[in-house]
């Protein structure tokens, strides 16, 4: 029954996928009656697919009453949808669950050993958490490009008698001096009548750097500060500033050193400020000198889709981040919090999460008024995403009791609502998608050495059922993303392909950052493998050594266990650990590509101003900690293979109900394990014919996570901080052990 | 007057602002706050100006006209030099100085911010901080879960036998309690799942 549903439900949810990567943003209408007819189609549809495939008319009839039974509040809940992103929603989850209970009750209930048992529970853990984040980058593609309604989108505003004065806030570490010239001589044509320019230099070690700056400021009228010694990095610069601020300034604006404004920046904005609950407004970070190279493009649009996709859906919950530059912010609220968090490293997006808690209300404003430069080369943008996915966690480490569920009842100064709790929340874990994908990442190197090494380790049986979900799962996640890419920003299926493999290029650098947010008390930045005096090609693979190291183990091991042992399980394996060595080799792909149009010198020189102040942690002691696990884990592999297995079925399996006896085992042979099952293979639960642990390996392909989604979490760091890449990440997972050539028939 | 700030270390400073006072500008000699704003503002040189204004925040530091004349008086001197170095930082004044001067403080003017991390947690935020722990605990089976449970029950039931606690805390307690009963319990039935495969082996 269940793995029919199983199946039944991966037929919905394929159809429902194939309609709404057609259709589904096109679609600008939603009422309740078409979006029920609308899944009654789908669901007539998948229906008599099934039929035809053999699942019993029963189980169809009863799941289908069910689906449109579910399917009723959901149309409610989601009315600002269209009926396909709905509908796409709806057997989205019901899979996920579906597949969860599935592996539950394989996992809990299997004749496995106690070591192989609680390996399970792991992977069942993983699955868990990867479904889930999957959900969470669902929900925000669809929201924004099946939203039939926005009912948060500003209306435009003209400044009229509301003029009051703006003080901005030009933060700069170690800019070049030109650079920086260029962005004071922008904001001193702006169109606005009331405001003035902080400049805030903080610790730049040289004179000759900082004191050209100081005669542009004194020329144009704007007040400069060389801060020394300083503590706090850039927050602790912009707190002196609200200090120095004009008492007359109401407003506070931020700009990063490198952003050229348009004019009409401060006229087109200001004006939101009229209603007193605003806090701050936000428009979009924008760049320049992307266009004659393709790793900047992919850079670009990686950026672009968390405008385009996150903040709007932010926007419709009142829970936009602050990012750090193009935004302006009332001065007396940022007083009320007490200033700009010294701690936190993504100052913004921390400084957000504290404002709304206050009950004010936040604006994104989706139109470009400034352009700044992104990193030119890899190394670049490894250490922009540290960062980003440093500061990140540490919001999520220090706020979290402020994001959960009872977090209004503990404390009623709290107002944030659930709907601003869910999406900070869900921000801030999205970071660690990454971490699973390395955690599966693990899992299958492990996986494919024991098949190597002809050790057998058991995990929880495998089913057809756990080969079919989770590859619809995967490639329902790939194909949203590169969807959402492409429908948010216009783009062809090759600057979406582009985009996409960069997002995993960057999940070994999110990795690291997620587990140093999470063991440091204090924020560091990544120091990468030196270079030395070496050509820009080497650099760049220099850089991204670590990256490339797993994505070749485990392509080499992958092929490996197809050599030792040839079989369809093993293509399996390899097609996982291609899958996972695709996401780490994006990196030394991307790395290259980032040279494209460049001149080495102009990468080194950029390299040479770009260089972060703080305290750093090495990449080569991380990279070898974190393979100090991977091998710990491979012990323990090896450890739990000799681990005897029980020889017979547990007594409890008789309390289970029996299914009539299959005529082949359940357990997927080598050769039936890609099939879809025939109608009369009925409970993937363990029964009596079902051959005890000593089954080969198992596959279990771990859901998929790809995540989002590729998406983002983007959150722009510091822009914002946040942006986060995506999770793509797949997720496979593990099959432990080599496929036993002939498993011994189980006594029951 | 501003070299005391070179001898004593950052808490005294912190003690002796008069904003600490309950009620900021209470028993304040007006007159003499309006002579010195005065005076700073048609001081000679900048620093005259800058002496006469740290009179001024030594008084009262969060008034908006002292915030006023002190910016007003050090962006004249950073009009010549932008050089500031940083000396000290209490919890609401900048302790800083200009190239070869004397030191002198600014005013915050922002409130205080929660210190994290806390140099202490109430036994309320042990025990729903815990909640994090037993759901990793959760993963070998919930033995986890089930030997941090009572550990943050534990913690949990202290806060709430404290006398003159906080609602807030109270109410922590109580939530950290709820957690840990049912990540208790889920781990319970884990554990019971792992252990009929060992019975069964």
């Amino acid at each position: 029954m269940l793995t029919h549903l199983f199946y039944l439900v991966g037929v919905w949810l394929a159809i429902s996928l194939v309609l709404v990567l057609l259709f589904g943003a096109r679609v600008r209408h939603s009422d309740f009656f078409t979006s029920l007819m609308y899944l009654g189609m789908v669901i007539g549809l998948g229906d008599l697919v099934c039929w035809l495939l053999g699942i019993p008319i029963q189980t169809i009839y009863f799941a289908s009453i069910a689906a449109v039974a579910i399917g009723i509040p959901f149309i409610v809940i989601f009315r600002d949808w269209n009926a396909l992103g709905q509908t796409f929603f709806l057997f989205s989850i019901a899979a996920s669950m579906t597949y969860l209970v599935y592996a539950f009750l394989v996992t809990a209930f299997s004749p496995v050993s106690s070591i192989a048992f609680i390996i399970s529970f792991l992977l069942l853990f993983l699955e868990v958490c990867a479904l889930s984040l999957s959900l969470t980058y669902a929900y925000e593609v669809l929201d924004v490009l099946c939203r039939a309604r926005w009912r948060r989108r500003p209306q435009v505003k003209l400044l009229d008698k509301y003029i009051p004065m703006v003080s901005l806030h030009v933060p700069a570490y170690n800019e070049p001096p030109e650079l920086v010239e260029q962005t004071l001589r922008a904001l001193a044509r702006l169109d606005y009548p009331n405001y003035e320019v902080i400049l805030v230099d903080n610790n730049t070690p040289r004179e000759d750097t900082w004191q050209p700056l100081a005669a542009v400021c004194r020329e144009l009228g704007f007040k400069c500060l060389h801060l020394d010694r300083w503590p706090g990095y850039k927050s602790g610069a912009l707190n002196f500033a609200l200090a120095m601020t004009d008492p007359h300034a109401e407003i506070i604006g931020v700009l990063d050193a490198d952003y050229i404004v348009q004019p009409d920046w401060l006229r087109r904005i200001v004006p939101y400020f009229e209603d007193p609950e605003v806090a701050f407004v936000q428009t979009p970070q924008d760049y320049r000198e992307y266009e004659n190279s393709r790793f900047a493009q992919a850079e670009y649009d990686g950026y672009k889709y968390f405008f385009a996709l996150s903040m709007p859906f932010r926007n419709e919950r009142n829970a936009i981040i602050f990012c750090g530059t193009m935004g302006l912010l009332r001065k007396r609220v940022l007083q009320e919090i007490g200033g700009w968090d010294q701690w936190c490293i993504t100052e913004d997006a921390e400084a957000s999460l504290r404002i709304l808690y206050k009950g004010y209300k936040a604006l994104y404003i989706p139109e470009t008024f400034g352009r700044g430069i992104m990193p030119l080369d890899f190394e670049g943008l490894k250490k922009q995403r540290f960062r980003w996915a440093f500061g990140g966690v540490q919001v999520i480490k220090k706020h979290w009791w402020k994001l959960m569920p009872w977090a209004g009842w503990i404390d009623p100064d709290n107002k944030l609502t659930p709907r601003q709790r869910y999406v900070y929340l869900t921000a801030g874990l999205q970071w660690f998608n990454e971490l699973l994908t390395f955690a599966f990442t693990a899992m299958v190197l492990v996986s494919a050495i024991l098949t190597i090494t002809g050790h057998t380790a058991y995990l929880r049986p495998t089913s057809e059922a756990f080969v079919v979900l989770p590859v619809v799962l995967i490639g329902t996640n790939v194909l949203r993303a590169l969807w959402g890419l492409r429908r948010a920003l216009h783009l062809t299926w090759s600057r979406a392909g582009y985009a996409l493999t960069l997002w995993f290029a960057l999940t070994w650098v999110v990795t690291l950052a997620c587990i140093q947010a999470i063991v440091q008390r204090a924020g560091v930045f990544l120091r990468t493998p030196k270079a030395g005096a070496v050509s820009a090609a080497l650099r760049a693979l220099r850089v991204t050594s670590f990256e490339t190291t797993v994505g070749v183990l485990c392509a080499f091991a992958g092929i490996l266990a197809l050599i030792h042992y040839p079989s369809v399980l093993t293509v399996g394996l390899l097609v996982l650990c291609f899958s996972q060595a695709t996401i780490y080799l994006s990196a030394p792909f991307h790395s290259v590509l980032s040279l494209e149009g460049q001149t080495a010198l102009r990468v080194a020189e950029q390299a040479r101003w770009a260089e972060i102040q703080g305290a750093y942690t090495n990449e080569s002691r991380l990279g070898l900690q974190l393979g100090a696990v991977v091998f710990a884990l491979l012990v323990f592999g090896l450890l739990a293979s000799l681990w005897p297995a029980p020889g017979k079925l547990p007594w409890w399996y008789s309390l289970l109900p029996q299914p009539p006896p299959p005529a082949a085992p359940i357990i997927p042979t080598a050769a039936a394990l890609p099939t879809f099952p025939p109608p009369s293979t009925a409970l993937p639960l363990p029964s009596a014919t079902v051959p005890a642990p000593t089954f080969p390996p198992t596959a279990t392909l771990a859901p998929p996570t790809l995540a989002p989604t590729v998406a983002p979490t983007m959150a722009p760091p510091t822009l914002a901080p946040t942006l986060a890449p995506p999770t793509v990440a797949p997720t496979l997972g593990p099959t432990v052990g080599p496929p036993a050539a002939t498993p011994p028939a189980p006594t029951p | 007057m501003a070299d005391r700030y070179l001898s004593r270390n950052e808490r005294s400073i912190a003690e002796t602002q008069p904003s600490k006072r309950r009620n900021p500008g209470e028993g304040i000699d007006r007159s003499r706050l309006e002579m010195l704003l005065h005076q700073a503002r048609t001081a000679h040189s900048p620093e005259e100006a800058l002496e006469y204004a740290q009179r001024a925040v030594d008084m009262l530091p969060n008034d908006p006209r002292v915030q006023s004349t002190v910016q007003l008086r050090v962006f004249d001197k950073l009009s010549e030099d932008a050089f500031l170095g940083f000396l000290a930082e209490t919890a609401n004044r900048y302790v800083v100085e200009f190239r070869d001067s004397r030191p002198f403080s600014v005013p915050k003017a922002r409130a205080e911010q929660e210190p994290y991390p806390p140099v202490r947690r109430t036994e309320a935020e042990k025990a729903l901080r815990m909640m994090w722990w037993m759901l990793l605990g959760l993963i070998p089976a919930g033995l986890g879960a089930i030997i941090l449970s009572p550990i943050a029950l534990g913690h949990g039931i202290r806060s709430l036998q404290t006398e003159n606690q906080d609602p807030r805390q109270h109410r922590m307690a109580w939530t950290g309690i709820l957690v840990a009963l049912a990540l208790g319990v889920l781990g319970v039935f884990f554990a019971a799942l792992l252990l009929l495969h060992l019975l069964l082996g």
